[in-house]
């Protein structure tokens, strides 16, 4: 009981999309911290587990609804006292309260090591991803990780293991080394990798050609994954801010270009945004939660985000079983 | 303002660097690292920006540097208008230097050197001052600046030349520093003695012209604090053969006292035979010169010196009854120093009479004596004891050197002793181990006075005071040998007199009594020792000032000749000295050279040698003695030095030929002027400080601008 009403209270502060004042940490403080974890365990106090509800439907301790039989269901949940109520045979089902598989997709390209905050988009992708990835081991969920640059990095499978958390925060803390980044090919790999439905949640900043984007998103999609986008970008990037003019060297090609920022900026932004509408657009065409994260904002409204969509697709699901439920009876 | 080497001025183009950097710099210097370049398009720099002068202050300090820097390498200085008018008429002093040392007679050298000097006579200005010196081991001045100035300009370099014909190089050694640090000295000193007219001296060189062989002698410059105004105009001369080899004898009194049967090698004599350091050969041969001069019958020794070594060779006995040889070398290149002379040590005979009873023990009086006796190669004494209580024997010596008395003697010993003391030639030493025999020194000097008895000694008694000052203890004046305190005296005789004139207390006892006196008799003196030396009475017999003590005593009336007859060419020869005689007895002395004139004496009675040979010298009733002179072994070193080693000593050298200095334009002199000009105020060094601290002062500032223009991004990749 203690935790149902846990999570009503959690429900209601999240469709409010308020956060908790006691969970908020200044960033500058949090990025501060030394250990990944610790910050993890800074930015997730305040949720609690069980907030979140299974999308699958098994055969557990909290009945759901009935399904008529038919052939090949297993007799031992056959509702006899309803066969004997209605002469018709009905079976129960219940609310699987199995756990999440959850990738954290973390893009390691040298473009992730670029921060004008005092941190780089690589430490803010890394401390999100913990924060994420303890936030759901705390619910006893398997969490993974997958760090990847042109190609797979690291790999994590998701487990549920009392040291697994820490082997993700070891693998998250490695400075980015890769030359570039390209989704397409680590992308496929990881849809190749990743057999049983699941979330995964992709960080990166998403400086790369979009052109097959769509395509590989769509590969999660339609192996059932639900799919979570964090784009990462500094404020500088966004904005850019910068004033002298001055040889600017791409970190990942290690080219030069002589860039006078009062002159391209406006044109840096048009393009920009121009790229980012570019992702979002597909993203909303296959179902996928976009969310743009400047690295100088809080990390709760994110997980904020990652309840309120694990809340809505949970709803969705109910409603689509019931539903079925209906028309099949 | 003027400069020394303009031509570093042209380093001030170096000032458009930094206007240049500043202006067309294209390229900018920094590099932001951003995370990509994907939305970025090239934005070419703005010229009209960039063109702008951005920091003037930084381009002023940076101009200024280089502007301070080019200065101070073109060392300005502040013209004298009044000083370079002068400068020409400025009289130059000139000072020529020739060598007319020994080793100035090799081969070309001299003719080399009279070359040189004849270069700088016509090379010199109507103006110049000029004098000129010889020098050797001592320093001659031919012409002196005044003779110099009173002549008119043709008729000096005649005398010059006169004189230069005049000289000859000597057989004197080199004494390089003594002469120079005097001209040097001289020629520093000629403002003060011009007085008002110090401003207008010019130039000040020392001409030099030397063989500057390596047994130059040059010790005496290194205290010497160089004149800064005068330089040296080095002009070496150089032989043409390099090879020189030269003897120099050992001393004689270096032997070990030679065994019995060895006579025919104490003949043979030891010599060391040196080669020059730049020698070609080592292959030399030396032998006796025949007094015949026919030197094919010589016994010739072949040795070999490799060069820069020296071997010591045992010659071939020299020529047979040959109070004098001559030693020759042959084999080298130059012939001035392959002659060297020799006088052969006589062996002195001498005779002491001891007078004293016979004891066939080890601790008599007697015993001791006979075992203090001298004797060497040079000298040989023989002792005769006789019992001063039997008649005189037969064959009694006359004129011993020493007569010592022990015991009490008859009368008839007295006389005896009266004739050989009195006469000058013996000296007698009466110890009074006995209180007896003060009676028969009481009875042959004559002095009733004089009495003795046996001093009370507690313990022991010493020696307390010694007369260095007397021929018998001056050997022992030096600290180390003066100690007389470790010898002991358990008995001895107290001695008194009233008056006896002429009397002198040596030596004292602690006690007061004397020790030691002297008596004199006639010509001749009579030691009186109050202590005996035999074990009974003290421990005089065991001193090791005992044999020194007897053999002064033994040598104390004669004619004490040097043993060393061997002298070097320039040395005071005291020869009163070597006769222990008054220098007025050695004014009718004659002394011949080797040349055959007759040399005197000096005042003193020293003489003084300039040729190498045997002198000969004749004192009326002395016996006549030789005397080898021989070259300096410093000269007949001719490796020459090099010039460095004068300048180590601080000797200013000027690096080009000052008499051409005669020859200079005016633009050179102007140059020279403008040089000391600019050496006297170092006007480079505040300007060279100037320009650090500029520098300085633009490294703080590029800095500080650098750090306040910082990408204001503060990017972290």
């Amino acid at each position: 009981m203690a935790r149902s009403s846990v999570q009503s209270t959690a429900d209601d502060s999240l469709s409010s999309g308020e956060i908790r004042p006691g969970g908020r940490v200044e960033l500058q403080s949090l990025m501060r911290i030394r250990g990944l974890e610790m910050r993890a365990k800074v930015v997730v106090e305040g949720f609690w587990t069980g907030l979140h509800r299974s999308p699958y439907h098994g055969f557990s301790v909290e009945f759901t609804e009935y399904r008529q039989y038919s052939t090949g269901d297993d007799l031992r949940y056959l509702d006899w006292r309803l066969y004997a109520r209605s002469d018709r045979y009905y079976v129960k089902r219940f609310e699987d309260e199995t756990n999440l598989r959850c990738h954290f997709l973390v893009d390691a390209s040298r473009s992730m090591g670029f921060g004008t905050t005092g941190y780089t988009k690589s430490d803010y992708a890394a401390t999100l991803a913990a924060t994420m990835a303890y936030f759901l081991s705390q619910q006893r969920d398997a969490v993974g990780l997958v760090t990847f640059d042109r190609d797979i990095v690291d790999y994590i499978p998701a487990r549920y293991r009392p040291r697994h958390s820490h082997r993700l925060m070891v693998a998250l803390e490695k400075t980015p080394a890769g030359e570039g980044t390209d989704l397409t090919v680590p992308l496929a790999r990881v849809a190749e990798l990743m057999n049983k439905r699941g979330l995964l949640v992709l960080i990166s900043d998403m400086f790369a050609p979009i052109g097959s984007l769509e395509y590989d998103l769509s590969l999660f999609r339609s192996r059932g994954h639900d799919v979570i986008v964090f784009q990462v970008l500094d404020p500088s990037e966004l904005e850019f801010s910068f004033s002298a003019a001055t040889q600017f060297h791409d970190v990942e090609t290690g080219k030069q270009m002589y860039v006078d920022p009062a002159a391209v900026r406006n044109s840096y932004r048009e393009r920009l945004e121009k790229h980012n509408a570019a992702i979002e657009r597909s993203c909303r065409q296959l179902g996928i939660d976009f969310r743009r994260m400047a690295t100088d904002s809080h990390l709760e409204p994110a997980l904020a985000e990652l309840m309120r969509i694990r809340r809505r697709e949970g709803q969705t699901r109910k409603r689509f079983s019931r539903q079925a439920g209906r028309s099949r009876g | 303002m003027s400069f020394l080497t303009p031509l570093y001025l042209a380093g001030l183009a170096a000032i458009s660097l930094p206007i240049l950097f500043h202006m067309f710099r294209r390229v900018p210097r920094g590099r932001f690292v951003f995370s990509t370049l994907m939305f970025l398009s090239p934005s070419p720099p703005r010229v009209t920006r960039r063109s702008r002068i951005e920091h003037w202050l930084l381009l002023l300090l940076r101009a200024a540097a280089v502007l301070l820097l080019a200065f101070a390498f073109a060392r300005p200085y502040w013209r004298d208008d009044t000083a370079e008018d002068d400068w020409s008429s400025r009289p130059r002093q000139v000072a020529i230097l020739l060598d007319t040392s020994a080793s100035m007679r090799r081969g070309n050298l001299w003719q080399d050197a009279q070359g040189e000097v004849n270069l700088v006579l016509s090379s010199l200005n109507p103006s110049d001052v000029v004098r000129f010196h010889a020098f050797d081991d001592t320093l001659r001045t031919l012409i002196t600046a005044e003779d110099w100035s009173s002549l008119a300009f043709a008729e000096r370099g005649a005398l010059a030349l006169r004189q230069l014909q005049e000289l000859q190089p000597t057989w004197s050694a080199t004494r390089l520093d003594s002469a120079l640090t005097s001209v040097a000295e001289s020629l520093a000193a000629e403002d003060l003695v011009s007085g008002e007219n110090a401003e207008a001296t010019g130039e000040r060189v020392i001409v030099l012209i030397t063989d500057l062989q390596g047994g130059t002698r040059l010790t005496g410059i290194q205290g010497f604090e160089w004149p800064e105004q005068v330089r040296v105009d080095l002009r070496r001369v150089h032989a043409k053969d390099a090879t020189n080899a030269f003897m120099t004898w050992i001393d004689p009194a270096q032997d070990a006292l030679l065994e019995e049967g060895e006579h025919e090698d104490n003949r043979r004599v030891r010599v060391r035979v040196a080669n020059s350091g730049d020698a070609t050969h080592g292959q030399f041969r030396i032998y006796w010169q025949a007094k015949d001069g026919n030197d094919e019958t010589a016994e010739k020794v072949d040795i070999y010196v490799p060069p820069g070594g020296s071997r010591v060779v045992m010659t071939p006995p020299p020529p047979e009854a040959d109070a004098t040889s001559e030693l020759q070398l042959e084999g080298d290149g130059h012939g001035f120093d392959n002659t060297i002379f020799r006088v052969a040590s006589r062996l002195r005979e001498q005779s002491v009479v001891y007078l004293g009873a016979k004891s066939a023990s080890s601790d008599g009086p007697e015993f001791f004596l006979s075992r203090a006796l001298p004797k060497s190669t040079t000298q040989q004494t023989s002792m005769i004891a006789h019992n001063p209580g039997e008649p005189l024997p037969p064959d009694l010596a006359t004129s011993p050197d020493l007569i010592v008395v022990t015991e009490p003697v008859e009368p008839h010993w007295i006389d005896w002793l009266r004739d050989q003391v009195g006469g000058g030639e013996t000296t007698a030493l009466f110890v009074v181990s006995n209180p007896r025999v003060i009676e028969s020194l009481k009875e042959l000097i004559d002095q009733a006075s004089l009495s003795g008895e046996e001093a009370v000694v507690r313990d022991y008694a010493m020696l307390a005071s010694v007369d260095f000052d007397h021929p018998l203890f001056a050997p022992f004046r030096d600290p180390q040998f003066a100690d007389f305190t470790k010898i002991r005296f358990w008995k001895h005789r107290s001695l008194g007199w009233a008056s006896v004139p002429g009397a002198s207390v040596l030596a004292r006892f602690d006690d007061g009594d004397p020790a030691l006196a002297e008596f004199p008799l006639g010509q001749g003196s009579i030691f009186v020792l109050t202590s005996g030396w035999d074990l009974e009475d003290s421990q005089l017999g065991l001193s090791s000032k005992f044999v020194p003590l007897i053999a002064g005593m033994i040598s104390y009336r004669k004619s004490r000749i040097s043993q060393t007859q061997t002298f070097s060419v320039n040395e005071f020869i005291p020869l009163a000295e070597m006769f222990d005689g008054d220098a007025s007895e050695f004014a009718d002395a004659s002394v011949i050279s080797p040349a055959g004139n007759r040399m005197e004496l000096a005042e003193n009675g020293s003489l003084r040698v300039n040729l190498p040979g045997i002198y000969r010298a004749h004192v009326p009733n002395k016996d006549e003695i030789q005397l080898a002179v021989n070259l300096a072994a410093s000269e007949s070193q001719t490796e020459p030095l090099a010039p460095d080693d004068l300048s180590r000593l601080g000797v200013r050298l000027a690096d080009e030929p000052s008499t051409s200095g005669h020859r200079q334009s005016a633009g050179q002199r102007r140059q020279l002027l403008a040089a000391e000009l600019e050496g006297k105020q170092k006007l480079w060094q505040p300007l060279c400080l100037a320009a650090f601290l500029v520098l300085v002062f633009e490294t703080w500032l590029a800095g500080h601008l650098a750090r306040r223009n910082a990408a204001p991004d503060g990017a972290t990749t």
